[in-house]
């Protein structure tokens, strides 16, 4: 480089950016401006425009963040059986039918976690009785020692209501009554544990 | 929404593909961009693959440590192929650092890979907003506003969309300025810009992670990001008196 490019160069007048007092006067405005809006959505936040319990408005549906969708069947032993029977504690549904393979696989673990956390959470089957052999039930149940209960979904009512595609498919809802997790094929010993204990505690 | 996308008998869920589309095309504009700074474009590709494969890894592992008591009784459960049962954050901890150690082995000059980086991630996020919009996911704060969009049977703010936009934005922003005074300033524009976009349009999500007593986690995160991003433009600014050279851009 010539001197005089050097010359050239040393009198232009620095760019504003390349000051340190305009990048310092950057932060400042950023955390002033940035701290304002945080402080405003925090406030819309509490004044419930925008809110974590936007639940409560919304439709039913078997989407997380959604109410679960109630409904009504009658179990093996007769009883009639409402979901919002067990409003205030955790609720996982099991969709399953007595030829579905996977269901197999997953129904021990179901039956040692409603035994683990009987007074803590509930576990409710829903078999799909309108395209499963009725009779073949009761064998299915003592095979695998079933004690939770077992409600037989003839009408095809909450499979449509929770818009179940395959089994077996495994709805999570919290103490709330919210859908926290679907869960479509079989799920593992393991994850039905860690995901009990996430809702058992969301419940404190 | 649609939620999955028909390809003659095949159902294939669209957010999943989208993502996949927003991985690939991201990797593409970024070798695209490493080969104008003189960087082999294959190592963009080879850190994007040893990261993916490690990020899953990392995020299945750190799910796995969190619920220890539950997996160690028989670690064969950890391996199930669902796509539940995965801790984010721990995914991208682990992604970041196996890229890092890819490119230090490989001798690649780490700000002028973040600067490659940055055009697609920009990409990325343009596209993986758009699958979110289609397939539902992320939704949107219920509102009243005439652009609403009915998603999860109430009306929304598309903010899938107003993310995907600001992206577009970013990324033509990236390509307007194209020089590069120092190497990484691309990258910690591309930090400061999208930061400053989560900041603004964080209330307008469903159902959004909150700290404290009603802040809003993310927009904490960003502010302090945004601030991170300006120290630095601070600091190289001011120590490098060079004048301003394109660099191949």
């Amino acid at each position: 480089m010539s001197i005089d490019a050097k010359a050239q160069r040393d009198h232009k007048p620095t760019p504003f950016f390349r000051a340190l007092w305009f990048w310092m006067a950057m932060i400042g405005l950023t955390l002033i401006l940035g701290g304002i809006w945080i402080v405003l959505s925090k406030s819309w936040v509490t004044a419930g425009t925008i809110t974590a319990d936007e639940a409560i408005n919304l439709e039913p549906a078997a989407i997380a963040g959604h109410p679960a969708p109630n409904f009504e069947l009658v179990s093996t032993d007769g009883e009639t059986v409402k979901l919002s029977d067990f409003k205030g504690q955790p609720v996982i549904l099991n969709f399953w039918a007595t030829w579905c393979g996977p269901c197999r696989s997953e129904f021990p673990e179901f039956q040692q976690a409603a035994v683990d956390n009987a007074d803590r959470m509930v576990i409710i089957g829903i078999n799909n009785t309108s395209a499963d052999n009725p009779n073949a039930i009761p064998d299915f149940m003592k095979e695998f020692g079933i004690t939770f209960p077992i409600l037989l979904d003839t009408d095809r009512e909450a499979i449509d209501a929770y818009n179940v595609l395959g089994l077996p498919t495994t709805i999570f809802i919290d103490d709330q009554g919210v859908v926290n997790e679907v869960f479509t094929g079989p799920l593992n010993k393991a994850y039905i544990e860690s995901k009990i204990s996430e809702l058992i505690k969301s419940d404190l | 929404m649609l939620p999955t996308i028909l390809i003659g008998p095949v159902a294939l869920p669209t957010y999943p593909l989208f993502l996949l589309a927003a991985y690939w095309a991201g990797l593409w504009l970024a070798a695209g961009q490493a080969e104008r700074l003189s960087l082999d474009g294959d190592h963009i590709y080879n850190a994007g693959l040893y990261g993916l494969l490690a990020g899953i890894v990392g995020a299945r592992l750190g799910f796995v440590l969190a619920h220890w008591e539950n997996y160690a009784p028989n670690l064969m459960q950890a391996l199930s192929l669902s796509r539940s049962a995965l801790s984010p954050s721990m995914g991208l901890i682990t992604a970041g650092l196996v890229a890092l150690i890819y490119l230090q082995h490989n001798k690649v000059p780490i700000n002028d890979f973040l600067d490659a980086a940055a055009y697609g991630a920009a990409l990325a996020i343009i596209i993986a907003n758009v699958g979110a919009f289609l397939g539902g996911e992320a939704l949107g704060a219920v509102t009243t506003v005439p652009w609403a969009v009915e998603m999860a049977s109430i009306a929304r703010h598309p903010v899938q969309l107003y993310e995907s936009a600001a992206g577009l934005l970013i990324l033509g922003i990236l390509f307007l300025i194209r020089s590069r005074p120092w190497p990484g300033f691309t990258f910690w524009c591309f930090v400061i810009l999208y930061s400053l976009s989560r900041l603004v349009l964080e209330i307008f999500r469903a159902r959004p992670n909150i700290i404290g007593d009603g802040f809003l986690t993310v927009q904490l995160l960003a502010l302090m990001a945004m601030v991170v991003g300006l120290a630095v433009m601070a600091h190289n600014f001011s120590k490098n008196p060079v004048t301003m050279s394109s660099e191949g851009l």
